[in-house]
């Protein structure tokens, strides 16, 4: 007979006994268990699998009345009285430890204030362009040439017809084509500056705007239709409906975006001919990314190529940056579907062409444009997705510190808390229970803190709104119902995450030891808690040194020497005016000692590059500035010609130019004097412009854009000024304004006055620099706060616990100033491994964004040497008070005291 | 007053009880069921029916000795009480009065 080893025995799944186990009378269960195995033993013939699916298939025909526990009856018992009990002892340990629930509470508040700030922001960001309903199927097309990081949100003209003739996957597509703004005006004489769009009629299929006055079907059909927002209506009709009116349109070829500082240079006014309005909206009620205060009909387009208005991109497909292309796809449609296609159209458009060849063309849904990836050329200003995960990494921080603080401190009271959990264990406890109690302790002090983080909120949002960055923004931070539900949500997470580390290293007691107060920690050896400080300390440092170099970058941006004159200069645009008319004119103002004219005003935020050669086609060329001024704007703005003759007017020397010391020198001249007269060639041209004259550098650059010196060409080009620069004497300059304004209306009956001056324009456009400033300043201050709350926490409480070993060290002989260093030395050893960490750390990530300005101010050691000098000082304060005052304590009280 | 009727599958349990002496537990009696019947009810089911059984009275139950087979678990041992015994005989006269009633079937009682 042949010998057969035993089959190693099977043992039946798991996961069906614990199955079982669960819903089992408890009584039954050894019975049917033991059935169940034996009867999983007599299948050992049959394979596994088989065996398993019949015992799969027993358990559940346990599922009978007599058989399942009565569940409701067993979780009944006490547990309403135990939750009410670790809550009033949660609500007793606040109101007993006042200083350690203040630091804990002010610390998570304030970072849950700067979290919340943060959810809102993104809350209302999130809003924009949900109120389309077919926004889901919606893309917006984004072209990005190869080698560039960043893609552009326009796209070629001729693209959204062809992808609707192409690919069936495209139901609809429409195209915004910027590039059109000016002044409506009625016959009434009012007036208006509208911006906007050419649309066509599948704007409205796409879009879900709806209109106040008019028919969206027919708004844009025809040509010369123009439908306006409210805003404008109110103020062209006042309160006539606007329907049927006829408006003359001039176009100034304003930009989409209203940032006025009066830094771009502005066209001159075409008159574009009458308009027909066919459409009121009211966009107050839409929050789109879309904004515009007027648009006119596509199919006016053809008349004004015929009129060369426009420029003819109709079959364009090299001219990627006109329009605005949104697709919608149909039904059942992936976005990697019209991903492919996109490519492949990209793919046959630009396989051959040599310029744009590896264009990409991407899909971007609507739901991810506004907040969404950063993209050039965007139609309205917002912050990018890029910028909130700066900002939510800098909440985090602040975060993390803060619930460090709770982790801290929670566990330096753990000996205090022994007896407590001793007791609970021996009565009964199970550890789950202690952690439940623990995390419940936690949740109130983060839900006591989201209260007084919402007060903090109403600090806070003003402070926000009056930054100027927000003003271009426009968030809206009010909270709805759901927010706050968010809101709690968050605190709850929050409680939980400061809370869980506590919560298992104190439930782990066991009773024995909590009972007998059996200390293992060392009074000098704090192991976790160390690290913990030291982490807090090394983000302290790094946001001291950030923001030491913030401040020191910005007060050197704001000290830049122009080396021309920027006071008493009124820039004014000539909003499509004659420019020497308006020349005359101001001219006869008592108190205006110069006038000029300029194309744009340097320094501000506007440039002009140009490629600058010595031949034509040369290869060696560079990039140089280029500003068309007149003759006067050299002496108006104080700069100093140190070679040559200036500009002069008339038609015969446009050609001459003007260049800076700089230029001579990257041209290649040793003596000033032999470039006078040698020609020069830009963009690759063939006309050669003369230089006629050299004058001495000065900063045309906006600081934060560069340091100004870089080559620079002025030349004398009448038709393509925009602005007027009146210099006039300082005494009486409400006089002057007054003039000027009087004078314009003579000039001009339409447009209102506009000035802007110099000095304060070059201001503004570093402003949002200043904002940066004050927004890392004051998250720095909170960490810095928060951290040293946590020290002065911990400080407290180590050094109460040592009050009996400082009384008999007193008592054997010890002065109170040996004692200060004693206790000292700890906190003095985590502060100087905070600093080891962190100060090559901050080195080197603040040399990266620094890297960024070519204007910039030097970062050395002596500011890291500086901020860490703050941070020990800092640290040292805090916590001095609290040891001088426990190394100086009468040494009687602290030995009586049992 | 407790149901103490017996039904279909509870008689045969009890028969199976019944024949199986002293050893009648959980998985011997689905085995004799199976072997005498061809039925073969689920373990959920037979407990349901010995549990039923139990609680009208017709079975009485002690626990037992384990084995290894049975993961080390005790069985639990059922017996026919004096009401069982008068439930299955009651049963089966009741069968045997009425089946005479019906003409032609034969039942070839020697």
């Amino acid at each position: 007979m042949k010998e057969q080893s035993p089959k190693p025995r099977v043992q039946p799944p798991k996961l069906a006994n614990r199955f079982l186990g669960w819903f089992i009378k408890g009584e039954l269960l050894e019975e049917i268990l033991g059935d169940l195995y034996e009867y999983h033993e007599e299948l050992q013939d049959k394979p596994n699998w088989k065996r398993k699916l019949y015992y799969w298939f027993h358990v559940f025909h346990f599922l009978r009345p007599f058989a399942i526990k009565n569940f409701k009856k067993t979780q009944k018992l006490n547990y309403y009285g135990m939750y009410k009990n670790y809550f009033k002892i949660g609500l007793r340990n606040i109101f007993k430890y006042k200083t350690f629930s203040f630091i804990n509470i002010f610390g998570l508040a304030v970072a849950m204030a700067v979290s919340l700030v943060i959810i809102l922001m993104l809350v209302d960001q999130h809003d924009y362009d949900q109120f389309n309903v077919n926004k889901d199927k919606i893309y917006r097309v984004h072209s990005k040439v190869e080698n560039s990081g960043i893609a552009n949100a326009s796209s070629p003209f001729p693209l959204s017809v062809t992808m609707v003739e192409d690919y069936p996957m495209v139901e609809k597509a429409t195209r915004l084509l910027p590039g059109i703004g000016g002044d409506a005006i009625h016959s009434n004489g009012n007036y208006a500056e509208v911006r906007g769009f050419f649309a066509d009629e599948q704007f409205f299929e796409l879009f879900s705007f709806e209109l106040k006055e008019g028919d969206k079907s027919t708004a844009l059909k025809y040509p010369n239709s123009m439908i306006i927002s409210s805003e404008v209506a109110y103020k062209l009709f006042n309160d006539k409906s606007a329907i049927g009116q006829t408006i003359q349109f001039s176009d100034r070829g304003l930009g989409l975006m209203k940032i006025d500082i009066g830094t771009g240079k502005e066209e001159k006014a075409v008159d574009w001919g009458t308009f027909t309005i066919t459409g009121v909206i009211e966009l107050e009620k839409y929050k789109s990314h879309i904004k515009f205060d007027m648009l006119t009909s596509s199919s006016t387009l053809p008349r004004l190529y015929e009129e060369k208005k426009v420029e003819n991109l109709r079959n364009s497909w090299d001219n990627y940056s006109v329009c605005y292309t949104y697709l919608m796809t149909r039904e059942g449609t992936s976005a990697y579907d019209l991903h492919v296609a996109l490519n492949e159209m990209a793919e046959s458009k630009y396989k051959n062409n040599e310029r744009l060849a590896g264009l990409q063309l991407l899909s971007r849904n609507l739901n991810d444009i506004t907040p969404g990836q950063f993209v050039g050329n965007p139609i309205t200003l917002r912050l990018p997705i890029e910028a909130y995960y700066v900002l939510i990494i800098l909440a985090m921080i602040i975060m993390i510190s803060a619930c460090l603080n709770y982790t801290n401190l929670s566990i330096a009271r753990a000996l205090t808390r022994s007896k407590e959990i001793g007791v609970r264990k021996v009565i009964g406890a199970k550890r789950r229970h202690l952690v439940f109690q623990f995390l419940m302790e936690s949740v109130i002090v983060a839900i006591c803190s989201l209260v007084m983080a919402n007060v903090l909120l109403f600090v806070i949002k003003p402070a926000l709104n009056g930054l100027w960055l927000s003003d271009i923004l426009s968030f809206d931070l009010t909270a709805n119902l759901l927010v706050y539900a968010g809101f709690l949500v968050f605190s709850l997470v929050v409680g939980v995450i400061a809370g869980i580390y506590p919560a298992l290293v104190l439930s782990g007691f066991t009773p024995l030891k909590a009972l007998k107060k059996v200390n293992d920690e060392k009074p000098g050896k704090i192991g976790f808690r160390k690290i913990l400080s030291t982490s807090q300390f090394a983000f302290s440092l790094f946001f001291i040194v950030s923001s030491i170099l913030v401040v020191r970058q910005f007060n050197h941006i704001m000290d830049f020497e122009y080396g021309f004159d920027k006071e008493n200069v009124l820039n004014i645009p000539i909003q499509g005016n004659d420019y020497k008319m308006l020349q005359q004119e101001f001219a006869s103002i008592p108190g205006v000692v110069g006038i000029s004219a300029c194309e744009f005003i340097p320094a501000l935020l506007h440039q002009n590059g140009s490629s600058v050669s010595r031949k034509v086609n040369d290869e060696n060329s560079f990039n140089a500035e280029y500003i068309r001024v007149d003759s006067e704007f050299v002496d108006n703005l104080g700069l100093s010609l140190i070679a040559g003759v200036n500009l002069t007017d008339g038609i015969t020397t446009e050609n001459r130019v003007l260049v800076n010391e700089i230029t001579i020198k990257t041209l290649g001249f040793e003596n000033i004097q032999n470039a006078i007269g040698v020609p020069i060639y830009l963009e690759g041209g063939n006309d050669a412009l003369l230089i006629a004259g050299v004058i001495e550098n000065f900063k045309f650059q906006n600081p934060i854009m560069g340091d100004g010196s870089k080559p620079l060409i002025l030349r004398n080009q009448p038709e393509l000024f925009s602005f007027v620069n009146v210099k006039f004497s300082g005494k009486n300059a409400s006089n002057v304004l007054s003039e000027l304004e009087s004078k314009w209306a003579e000039i001009d009956a339409i447009h209102p006055f506009k000035y802007y001056m110099y000095d304060q324009q070059l201001s503004k456009s570093t402003r949002w620099f200043g904002d940066l400033v004050a927004v890392i300043g004051f998250i720095a201050f909170l960490a810095i706060v928060i951290t040293c709350l946590g020290l002065l926490g911990m400080a407290i409480y180590l050094t109460e616990r040592r009050t009996k070993e400082v009384g008999i060290r007193k008592v054997l002989g010890a002065s109170g100033a040996q004692l200060t260093v004693l206790l000292g030395k700890s906190f003095l050893k985590i502060l100087i491994a905070a600093i080891v960490i962190s100060a090559p750390l901050s080195y080197l990530v603040n040399n990266l964004w620094l890297e960024n300005f070519p204007n910039r101010v030097d970062f050395g050691i002596g500011t890291i040497l500086i901020g860490s000098l703050i941070l020990l000082t800092l640290g040292m304060l805090t916590i001095s008070f609290q040891l001088i005052s426990v190394s100086n304590r009468n040494p009687t009280e602290s030995l009586k005291n049992e | 007053m407790k149901d103490t009727n017996l039904g279909a599958f509870e008689e045969l349990v009890l028969l199976a009880v019944g024949s199986l002496d002293e050893n009648a537990y959980g998985v011997a009696i689905k085995d004799a069921l199976e072997a005498q019947s061809g039925r073969s009810p689920s373990i959920g089911a037979l407990h349901s029916a010995l549990y039923r059984l139990e609680d009208k009275g017709f079975l009485s139950s002690k626990e037992g000795g384990a084995t290894t087979e049975r993961g080390g678990r005790r069985k639990k041992y059922y017996t026919l009480s004096g009401t069982g015994r008068e439930a299955l005989i009651k049963a089966h006269d009741l069968r045997m009065a009425f089946s005479q009633k019906i003409p032609g079937l034969n039942f070839n009682i020697d």
